[in-house]
């Protein structure tokens, strides 16, 4: 059987996966270390513009 | 500094959650017992009542700069006046009695500052208040004025409601019952309640109290709630400078030690300067501030609310943001 799968055709050129050639900067990497620091009151995220989560449907209590 | 990026912001909001929701997660278990009325207890009480305007009282330096509370009063304004704790001190000072006060920060000990500290004398040693520019009169007399806010918070305290997080310390929770507030719970939203062992969805399952996004401080926090609780169509913002006026010392800052500690003598490079082009004048704020803006103004974008800066000084200007004069907002709304 897995002589039928095997590719019939050859890629024109081999393909390397990309990798990003942008590393941070040490200025930039002491940056984001240093902002890492600086946290605020309370942890905050904003989902679906829900500014109310009352539970999934099947979970109210009320 | 630059403005920050968007990938900059994010790197201060996980910081935040790593900070907050282990301390918010355990303090929630403590309160349990005193958990007994939700925010949404309120919101059928609200939906009998006219809540078209409401009044958010942030502890930002121009609260004590523009000194709103006579005008306020003066005006008979009739809506829901929400202070987030820090401003609490100067609404009592000033006969502005407030219908909330909101409390999130889980700071361990600095919270219970703003409703009166009744073991001040054996905290240990902390700057945090004489230091900047929050409430200038807790930077004198240090116990005489805690007294003074005792005894001011016990006598009004009946009339306030707390709109008061499961994450709180629990002492913040005990003050509150003393006062003779009633307490209404609210967990903040941490994270993604479908991410895979979410604080959001922990919490919510301990207490059954809803979460309420936050905007990573109690200001934003109280507006959200008079948004999405009272229901308010407009909602006025006072103190709500969210970075420091230019005449301050960055010595006076929240982060100053943090900002020394991180940048050395360069400290003064990582705060950020935003002109504000309503009252032309160039204010500075830090990152952590700056992340809390940029957090309002998307909420404000994304609200069916009209939301009024009154401050009258900070930054918080923008599409989603009328940016006005507290005398204007009285004389339409009140």
């Amino acid at each position: 059987m897995a002589q039928y799968l095997k590719g019939n055709y050859k890629l024109p050129k081999k393909m390397k996966p990309q990798v990003s050639k942008m590393k941070p900067t040490v200025e930039q990497k002491f940056e984001q270390e240093s902002l890492a620091k600086l946290g605020g009151s309370i942890a905050f995220i904003m989902k679906s513009k829900t500014f109310l989560w009352e539970g999934d449907k099947d979970e109210k209590t009320d | 500094m630059k403005r920050l990026t968007k990938a900059q912001l994010d790197i201060i909001a996980r910081q935040t959650l790593d900070k907050t929701a282990e301390v918010g997660w355990e303090n929630a278990q403590k309160n349990l017992p005193y958990i007994k009325k939700t925010i949404l207890d309120l919101r059928s009480e609200a939906s009998k009542m006219v809540a078209d305007s409401a009044i958010i009282v942030s502890a930002g330096p121009s609260l004590h700069r523009r000194h709103p509370a006579p005008a306020i009063l003066a005006a008979k304004f009739k809506g829901p006046v929400v202070a987030a704790d820090g401003a609490l001190g100067y609404c009592l000072r000033n006969g502005l009695i407030p219908n909330y006060v909101v409390t999130v920060d889980p700071h361990p000990a600095r919270i219970i500052r703003w409703f009166g500290d009744p073991a001040l004398a054996h905290r240990e040693a902390d700057d945090y208040f004489q230091r900047q520019d929050l409430d200038p009169t807790l930077h004198k007399e240090g116990e005489a004025r805690n007294q003074e806010l005792l005894d001011m918070v016990n006598k009004h305290g009946r009339n306030i409601k707390a709109i008061i997080s499961t994450s709180v310390n629990p002492e913040v929770s005990l003050r509150c019952l003393e006062a003779g507030m009633e307490l209404y719970w609210w967990n903040p939203l941490y994270d993604d309640y479908d991410a895979a062992n979410s604080y959001s969805r922990r919490v919510y399952q301990l207490t059954k109290a809803p979460c309420m996004v936050t905007g990573g401080n109690c200001g934003t926090s109280a507006w959200v709630f008079a948004h999405a609780v009272l229901r308010s169509k407009r909602t006025a913002l006072l103190g709500m400078d969210l970075s420091y006026h230019p005449n301050t010392s960055i010595q006076n800052t929240q982060y100053y030690k943090e900002m020394v500690e991180l940048f050395g003598d360069r400290a003064e490079e990582a705060f950020i300067r935003v002109y504000n082009p309503y009252i032309k004048e160039t204010w500075y704020t830090d990152p952590t501030y700056y992340w809390y803006r940029q957090s309002l103004l998307d909420l404000a974008r994304q609200a069916d609310c009209e939301t009024y800066n009154c401050t009258e000084g900070g930054i918080v200007f923008g599409k989603g943001i009328k940016f006005t004069i507290l005398k204007d907002f009285l004389e339409r709304f009140s």
